[in-house]
């Protein structure tokens, strides 16, 4: 904060910060002004002389009467409910009476015939702050539901989907507080994003599942099918992230991100699946088979990578058959037929062992 | 709903009110009205001092503002648009009145007036300090460009590109106009004295 010790009269008369210090505007609590000015004695003419400045050009606000205002805006309210415009100099209080009426007329008629959210929206918007159709999951069970574009959604119970009124314009955008499966429809001139809090999940078309629970620690975001872009932001992702804080998942990562220290994990999903790949993929026979070709086949089954060190392996040779276990249980019986181990690593398995003779 | 108390959200409030009063919602066009309203009000008697006058060109702006409303661009910042809008109508209202002139020409010397705290000081007290008096001379002949300048950046806390872009200047023609006013005050130290007097 030490930029302050720079500063000239100048910049002290613009600085907002020291601005609300000087006209009280500050909690009582902020004693930053105080402390930094014990902290440089010697700049003690300095600031006065820029709250004198900044006291002597307050302007005078003109006094103005709250109801005169409302009843400017009621006017301007009465002249645009019924599409016409009134040139002020013909407006009169009869006019004003009429019009009232009219306005009034109208809405009932218009609260009649139409569907009174419509009316309504955009105060109840205000209230709970948002813009979007909201579909509140408080039963029991998966609540299914399909989007105008064809994604489907099954929001968990306890979750909070809203859609953004102009979804499908140019972006589809929703907001999720709990948990959901989407399986978005693809349209890669449209991306899909997922705000959850801090986090934004962004796809062209893939499958994936996001649990956002106000009361959890993390947002995970874990993929089934498809590529899916994590980063840190929320409304406006384009002009703020930097590519930093923006990760790749592939199917069966799984993008953890701690809301304390507001960090970005890649990691696997508790339970990989199989893709949809070829068939020949989803045969775990293996007799003699070298473990190259079995970490190969696994890769390729769940698209998840396998790292490990191909020349001390070389002599390593797998037979079993596997069938309904799952990678893990996979990794776990390959792993402890030649005494090796393996970890998760920004979404990767990495195999470590000492090789076979 | 925690999830969207986030200081950008609320930011976006207004691009929200917005787009609901673009798409005609009458209840967006009356939360815009109640903000926005006292503003440019309290904006348009700087340029006319008559207040029933600039309560009628308010009057037609917002309705003009309403019946154009599909028309109108997306905004970044709505004060600062409605700022620009108004003060481009209000001239152009004043210009009509003197029909002869050319709006530019207008522009150059239209009026602005603000009236700054120590002036009052000044003027209720009588003070008659000479040093005082002399501030009080300098202040009445800052140019009207400079008491918009002012006015916009400390009354309504305004950055530099926007108060250009409200008053059709450059950004650092704005720069310069505060910082040429701060820099004449500034030598006037005894302003010191004044400000000992509001502590």
């Amino acid at each position: 904060m030490d930029h302050y010790s720079q500063f000239t009269v100048e910049d002290f008369v613009q600085d907002i910060y020291f601005r609300n210090w000087v006209l009280d505007k500050l909690s009582s609590e902020d004693k930053f002004w105080e402390n930094w000015l014990s902290a440089h004695p010697g700049k003690y003419e300095l600031i006065e002389q820029a709250k004198a400045i900044i006291i002597a050009l307050e302007i005078k606000g003109i006094p103005i009467d709250p109801d005169e205002i409302s009843e400017e805006i009621d006017k301007i309210l009465a002249d645009t409910s019924s599409g016409r415009v009134i040139p002020f100099y013909r407006r009169s209080g009869f006019q004003m009476v009429a019009s009232i009426a009219l306005l009034i007329g109208l809405s009932i008629v218009f609260l009649r015939n139409y569907q009174p959210q419509l009316l309504s929206a955009f105060t109840e918007n205000l209230v709970k702050n948002t813009k979007e159709e909201k579909v509140v999951n408080d039963t029991n069970r998966p609540m299914q539901m399909q989007l105008s574009d064809g994604t489907s959604v099954t929001l968990e119970k306890n979750s909070v989907l809203r859609i953004s009124k102009d979804f499908g314009n140019i972006q589809r955008e929703v907001f999720l507080s709990g948990e959901a499966f989407f399986k978005v429809s693809r349209d890669p001139e449209r991306p899909f994003l997922v705000h959850t809090g801090k986090l934004t999940t962004k796809v062209l078309g893939t499958s994936f599942r996001i649990k956002a629970y106000d009361s959890d620690k993390n947002i995970s975001v874990s993929v089934r099918t498809g590529k899916v872009t994590v980063f840190k932001g929320t409304e406006k992702p384009e002009t703020t992230r930097t590519f930093s804080e923006e990760i790749i998942l592939l199917p069966n990562q799984r993008g953890v991100f701690e809301k304390e220290q507001e960090k970005l994990v890649k990691t696997l999903v508790d339970q990989p699946v199989l893709l949809n790949t070829p068939v020949k993929f989803q045969h775990f026979e293996f007799e003699e088979t070298p473990v190259g070709v079995v970490f190969n086949t696994l890769e390729k089954s769940y698209g998840v990578k396998i790292n490990y060190d191909a020349e001390q392996l070389n002599r390593c040779t797998f037979t079993a058959s596997l069938r309904e276990e799952s990678l893990y249980e996979k990794l776990d019986i390959i792993c402890e037929t030649m005494q090796a181990h393996y970890e998760i690593a920004d979404g990767q398995i990495m195999i470590y062992g000492k090789g076979c003779n | 709903m925690a999830l969207l108390v986030s200081d950008k959200i609320l930011v976006s409030e207004e691009e929200i009110l917005w787009q609901a009063f673009k798409a005609g919602d009458r209840n967006a066009f009356s939360q815009l009205l109640k903000t926005y309203y006292p503003i440019l009000l309290s904006y348009g008697v700087r340029f006319q001092q008559e207040k029933d006058y600039v309560k009628d060109c308010l009057h037609d702006f917002f309705v003009e503002l309403w019946n154009r409303r599909e028309n109108l661009d997306d905004v970044q910042c709505l004060k600062a648009y409605l700022l620009q809008s108004f003060r481009r109508r209000i001239l152009r209202e004043k210009s009509k009145d003197k029909w002869f002139r050319e709006i530019a020409d207008l522009d150059q010397e239209y009026c602005f007036e603000v009236q700054f705290n120590i002036e009052t000081y000044l003027i209720e007290n009588e003070v008659k300090h000479e040093h005082l008096q002399k501030l009080h001379t300098y202040l009445k002949k800052l140019s009207k460009r400079e008491q918009e300048v002012i006015y916009l950046r400390f009354y309504e806390e305004l950055d530099y590109a926007k108060i250009a872009d409200i008053m059709s200047i450059k950004n650092h023609s704005a720069v310069n106009l505060v910082h040429e006013a701060l820099k004449h005050l500034r030598n006037h130290w005894f302003l010191v004295v004044f400000a000992s007097l509001f502590n």
